[in-house]
C-alpha cells in the first residue's frame, strides 16, 4: 500500500509509524528463530554471540555441537550428557509421526468425504466433534488418554502413542480436505460413474487427484503435530520411548547446551521446507479449482 | 410438470415405481453412504478421545475407594450425634476397617450395603496362623475349590506363556496383579504368594492351609496398600489424617481386644479429636464434590456447609485468576500487534505480501519447543536481549529479569499465538474492497473517522475469530509456562500436570481439567456462533 500523492504531512508521519510498527512485529515473529541459527555454530559452550563471533573470526564457528548431536562423544569439552538419544529420538519421532499421519489421513479423508455430502445427518455436531481435539487443551487430552490407555495396557507402547497422535492429527486433515471439497464439482464423479467406473476406482482416478493438495497439506499438518508433540509423550509414553521433542524437553529443563540449538536449527530448516511445500500445494489447489489469485 | 393429468396418476420412474418412493429411496441410500463414510473416523474419535475424556470426568467425582476402606465405619456413622465423641461401636468399626482384611472376604462389603451385625466382621484372623479356620468362618465359600479355580486359571495361563525371559516375567507380574484385582478393588496390588501357591495346588483337592496362608498374606499386603492410598485421600479432607493412619497401623497391632475407644485414643490422641471424626462424614458419599470444591479453594465442613479453605491452603482461586488475566493480556497483546500487520498483508500487492506472509507462517510451522528454546536464548540474563542492551550502555549489573516470571510467559506466548490472530483477521481484511475507504473519504470523512466507522466494523468477524481462538489456546497452555514461567508464570494447566504426575491427586487434577474443559467448550460454542467451525482455516 503506497501513500497517495495528496497525503498530508500528518498522514505521511502516521504512515511511516504504521510501517515501522509492522516491521517490528514481523521482526518479533521471526527474530528468535533466526538468532538460533548462527549461535548453533559457536565453538564455545556459551549460548550467546561471543565478541569473536561478532568479528566473524572463523575460529569462533565450528560444527562441534552438530557432531555431539550426532552422537560423536569424542569432543573434549562436553559438559552435558552425550549419547545417541538425539538420533534415537529423531528416528522414533519419524516412525510414530509417519504411522500416525497415515492413519489420520485415511480416517480424515473418509470423514471429510462424508461431511461434504449434501445430505449428512448431524453434520454440524459431527464436524464440531471432529475438530474438538484441536480445541481441548493438550494437558486434558493427555490426562484422559493416560487413564484410558492404562486400562487397555497401551501405556508405554508404540501403538499407544500412534493412536493418541492420530487423534491430534485428525482435525487438521478433516479441515483441509473439507476446504478442498467445497469447490469440488460433483458432476465429475457423476460423469465418471456414468462412464462405468466403480466407486473406488472413481475416487482414486477422479476425486483424489483433485483433492490431493488438501490431502497432502492436511497430512503435513498431522505429521508436524505428531513430530512436535511432547505432552502426550510425557504422559502416555514409557521412559525408554525417547522422541525428539521429549529429548528437547529434558534438555531444556536441565541446562540448554548449544546441541539443542543445532537440533533447533535443523528443525527450523525443516519447517521452512514444509511451509514452502504447503504454500505451493495451496496455490496448485486454487489453480486446479479455477480460483485465480487476486 | 404440474399439469392436471399428473395430479390424478402418480409419476412413475423408468422401472415403474412411483417417483416419490424412488426419490426417497435414493435419498436414503445417499444418506447411508454419507453415514457409512463418517462412521469409522467418528467411532475412532469417540472411542479414543471422547470416552477417555468422559473417563477423566468421572474420576473427578469418584470417591469409591474410601468406601472400600471404611465400609463398617460408614455403615455406622449415621448413628453418631456429631456433637460428642462417638461411642464404642464406631471406634470398633474404625479399628476393624483399618486393621483387618475381613472386608475383602465379606460379600457386599461396599459402603451403605454393609450389614454391621454380620458376625464375620468380628472374626480376627491370628497373625501367625492358623488361617484356614478363621478365613472360613468369615467366608465359608472358600472351602470349595470352585472359589479358587478362576484364580488358578489366571496363574496357570500366565505360567504357560512362551517367549523371551522378559516376556515370561511380564506375564507373571501381570497375573499377580490380575489375581489381586479379582479379590480387591485395587488395580496395582500384587498377589505373588497366591500366584505361587495356586500353581502348586492341583485344582481338585480340598484347599489346604498353604493356600489360605497365601490368601491372608496377599490380602494383608493389599490392605496396607489400600490404607496408603486412602490415607492420602483422607488427608485432602483433613491434614493430619495420613500420619494418623500411618501411626495407627503400627500401634493397632498391639491392640488385642476392646474396649477399643480407650485403646485407639491411647494409640494416637487424634482419635479423641472430634474434628477428625467430622471429616470422616464428608467422605461417606461415593460421589464426591470435594475435588471441585478444592479446586476453587473451598471444602465441606461437618455440617455440610461449603466453607473456604484455611488461608494458607488457598492457591487455586489465585491460579484461575492468573490464568484468566494472562490469557486476556496475551489476547489483547496479540490483537494489538496483529491488527496492523494483517492490514499491511491484506493491502500490499501479492508478490510483496507473500514474502511477509512467510514471516508470519514460519513460526507457525516451527516446533513449539524450538521456539521456546529460541526465546530462552533471547531472554536469559546473559541472553541476546540483555547483551544487546548492555552493548548500548545499559548498566551491566541491572540486567533485566525477562524469563522464569510472568513477563517471560506473556512475551513468549504472544509470539507463539500471534499467527492465530493474524491469519483470521487477514482473511477477513482481504475481502474488504479498498474502494470503501476511498468512498468514505470522498464523502468528507477524515481518514481516522473513515477507518473507525467504515473499515473497522467490517473487520470485526475476523477480530472475533482471532480473539476467541487465541484465548481458547492460551487458557489451556501448559508447555510454555512450564518452561519459561518460573514460579509466578504457572497456570492452571501446570497445576493439572503437577497433580497428575507429582502429587498423584488425580481427582483434583480431573476436577480442574473438567472446569477448564467446560470453560473452553463454552468459548468453542461462541466461536461456532460467531465464526462457524466450517470456516476454520489453516494457513
Amino acid at each position: 500500500m503506497a501513500l497517495p500523492s495528496y497525503a498530508t504531512p500528518a498522514q505521511r508521519i502516521w504512515h511511516y509509524i504504521y510501517l515501522a510498527m509492522c516491521s517490528i512485529v514481523l521482526f518479533f515473529l521471526v527474530m528468535p528463530l533466526l538468532v538460533v541459527i548462527p549461535i548453533s555454530f559457536t565453538s564455545t559452550p556459551f549460548l550467546q554471540f561471543t565478541p569473536e563471533m561478532l568479528r566473524l573470526d572463523p575460529d569462533a564457528f565450528s560444527l562441534r555441537w552438530y557432531r555431539i548431536m550426532m552422537g560423536d562423544c569424542s569432543d573434549p569439552g562436553i559438559t552435558t550428557v552425550c549419547s545417541d538419544n538425539w538420533k534415537i529420538g529423531a528416528l522414533n519421532s519419524l516412525k510414530i509421526g509417519i504411522t500416525a499421519t497415515v492413519l489420520a489421513t485415511t480416517l480424515g479423508i473418509l470423514a471429510a468425504l462424508g461431511l461434504s455430502r449434501p445430505i449428512m445427518p448431524f453434520r454440524k455436531l459431527i464436524m464440531a466433534m471432529m475438530i474438538s481435539p484441536l480445541i481441548v487443551p493438550l494437558i486434558i487430552t493427555a490426562s484422559g488418554t493416560f487413564f484410558f490407555f492404562a486400562r487397555l495396557d497401551l501405556v508405554a507402547t508404540f501403538w499407544g502413542l500412534v493412536l493418541a497422535h492420530t487423534i491430534l492429527g485428525l482435525p487438521f486433515v478433516v479441515i483441509t480436505v473439507t476446504a478442498t471439497l467445497v469447490g469440488f464439482d460433483t458432476n465429475l464423479t457423476k460423469a465418471a460413474a456414468s462412464l462405468g467406473g466403480g466407486p473406488i476406482r472413481n475416487f482414486f482416478k477422479v476425486q483424489m487427484p483433485l483433492i490431493l493438495p488438501g490431502v497432502i497439506s492436511g497430512a503435513l499438518f498431522a505429521f508436524i503435530t505428531s513430530f512436535d508433540e511432547v505432552v502426550i509423550v510425557l504422559f502416555v509414553g514409557g521412559p525408554d520411548q525417547i522422541t525428539l521433542p521429549r529429548q528437547m524437553w529434558s534438555g531444556v529443563r536441565q541446562e540448554i547446551s548449544p546441541t539443542i540449538l543445532s537440533v533447533a536449527t535443523i528443525l527450523v530448516i525443516m519447517s521452512i521446507c514444509l511451509l514452502t511445500t504447503v504454500e505451493m500445494l495451496r496455490r496448485r489447489s486454487e489453480r486446479l479449482r479455477g480460483i485465480r489469485p487476486s | 410438470m404440474a399439469n392436471s393429468a399428473s395430479s390424478s396418476a402418480p409419476l412413475l420412474t423408468a422401472d415403474g415405481t412411483p417417483l416419490k418412493v424412488g426419490l426417497q429411496r435414493s435419498l436414503r441410500r445417499s444418506k447411508l453412504k454419507a453415514v457409512g463414510l463418517v462412521f469409522p473416523p467418528l467411532l475412532f474419535l469417540i472411542v479414543l478421545f471422547i470416552v477417555p475424556i468422559g473417563d477423566l470426568l468421572t474420576r473427578s467425582i469418584d470417591d469409591t475407594r474410601i468406601n472400600y476402606q471404611l465400609p463398617l465405619t460408614f455403615a455406622l456413622i449415621d448413628t453418631w450425634d456429631k456433637k460428642t465423641l462417638p461411642d464404642e461401636s464406631l471406634y470398633e468399626a474404625v479399628f476393624r476397617d483399618l486393621s483387618s482384611i475381613n472386608k475383602f472376604l465379606i460379600k457386599d462389603n461396599f459402603g451403605t450395603v454393609v450389614d454391621p451385625k454380620d458376625p464375620a466382621w468380628a472374626v480376627s484372623i491370628p497373625r501367625k496362623g492358623p488361617y484356614q479356620d478363621a478365613i472360613l468362618e468369615i467366608a465359608p465359600d472358600w472351602r470349595s475349590p470352585a472359589n479358587w479355580l478362576p484364580l488358578r486359571a489366571v496363574a496357570v495361563k500366565a505360567s504357560q506363556a512362551t517367549g523371551a525371559a522378559i516376556d515370561l516375567r511380564k506375564a507373571k507380574i501381570k497375573a499377580e496383579f490380575t489375581i489381586c484385582k479379582d479379590l480387591t478393588p485395587l488395580k496395582n496390588a500384587s498377589c505373588s504368594n497366591l500366584y505361587r501357591e495356586l500353581l502348586k495346588w492341583d485344582g481338585n483337592s480340598e484347599p489346604a492351609e498353604d493356600l489360605f496362608k497365601a490368601l491372608f498374606k496377599d490380602l494383608s499386603y493389599a490392605a496396607k496398600y489400600l490404607i496408603g492410598k486412602s490415607s492420602t485421600r483422607m488427608n485432602y479432607e483433613k491434614p493430619g489424617f495420613k500420619s494418623l493412619l500411618k501411626k495407627s497401623g503400627r500401634k493397632f497391632k498391639k491392640v488385642e481386644e476392646g474396649p477399643y475407644k480407650e485403646a485407639l485414643i491411647k494409640a494416637d490422641k487424634r482419635w479423641g479429636d472430634i474434628e477428625f471424626w467430622k471429616a470422616l462424614i464428608t467422605m461417606q458419599d461415593p460421589n464426591t464434590s470435594v475435588y471441585y470444591l478444592n479446586s476453587l479453594d473451598r471444602k465441606w465442613d461437618a455440617d455440610h456447609e461449603i466453607v473456604m479453605q484455611p488461608e494458607e491452603r488457598r492457591v487455586y482461586v489465585m491460579l484461575w485468576e492468573r490464568t484468566f488475566w494472562l490469557s486476556l493480556i496475551v489476547t489483547i497483546g496479540c490483537l494489538m500487534l496483529a491488527y496492523p500487520v494483517a492490514h499491511l498483508l491484506a493491502t500490499l500487492p501479492l508478490r510483496h505480501s507473500n514474502l511477509l506472509m512467510i514471516c508470519v507462517l514460519m513460526p507457525f510451522w516451527t516446533s513449539l519447543l524450538v521456539r521456546i528454546v529460541a526465546w530462552m536464548v533471547m531472554l536469559r540474563s546473559e541472553g541476546v536481549v540483555n547483551d544487546t542492551l548492555v552493548a548500548f550502555g545499559w548498566p551491566d549489573e541491572s540486567r533485566l529479569q525477562l524469563m522464569y516470571n510472568f513477563t517471560g510467559t506473556v512475551i513468549v506466548m504472544i509470539q507463539i499465538l500471534l499467527p492465530f490472530m493474524i491469519l483470521p483477521i487477514y482473511s477477513v481484511m482481504k475481502t474488504i474492497p479498498p474502494s470503501y475507504m476511498r468512498a468514505a473519504q470522498n464523502l468528507g470523512a477524515p481518514p481516522s473517522l473513515a477507518f473507525l466507522r467504515v473499515y473497522m466494523p467490517q473487520t470485526l468477524p475476523g477480530v472475533g475469530a482471532g480473539v476467541i481462538l487465541v484465548f481458547i489456546v492460551a487458557i489451556g497452555y501448559y508447555i510454555t509456562p512450564e518452561l519459561v514461567g518460573g514460579k509466578d508464570g504457572r497456570l492452571i494447566g501446570n497445576m493439572v500436570a503437577y497433580h497428575m504426575q507429582k502429587s498423584l491427586n488425580w481427582g483434583l487434577a480431573s476436577a480442574m481439567g473438567a472446569i477448564l474443559l467446560v470453560g473452553i467448550l463454552i468459548l468453542y460454542w461462541i466461536y461456532d456462533k460467531v465464526v462457524g467451525i466450517d470456516n476454520m482455516k489453516l494457513g
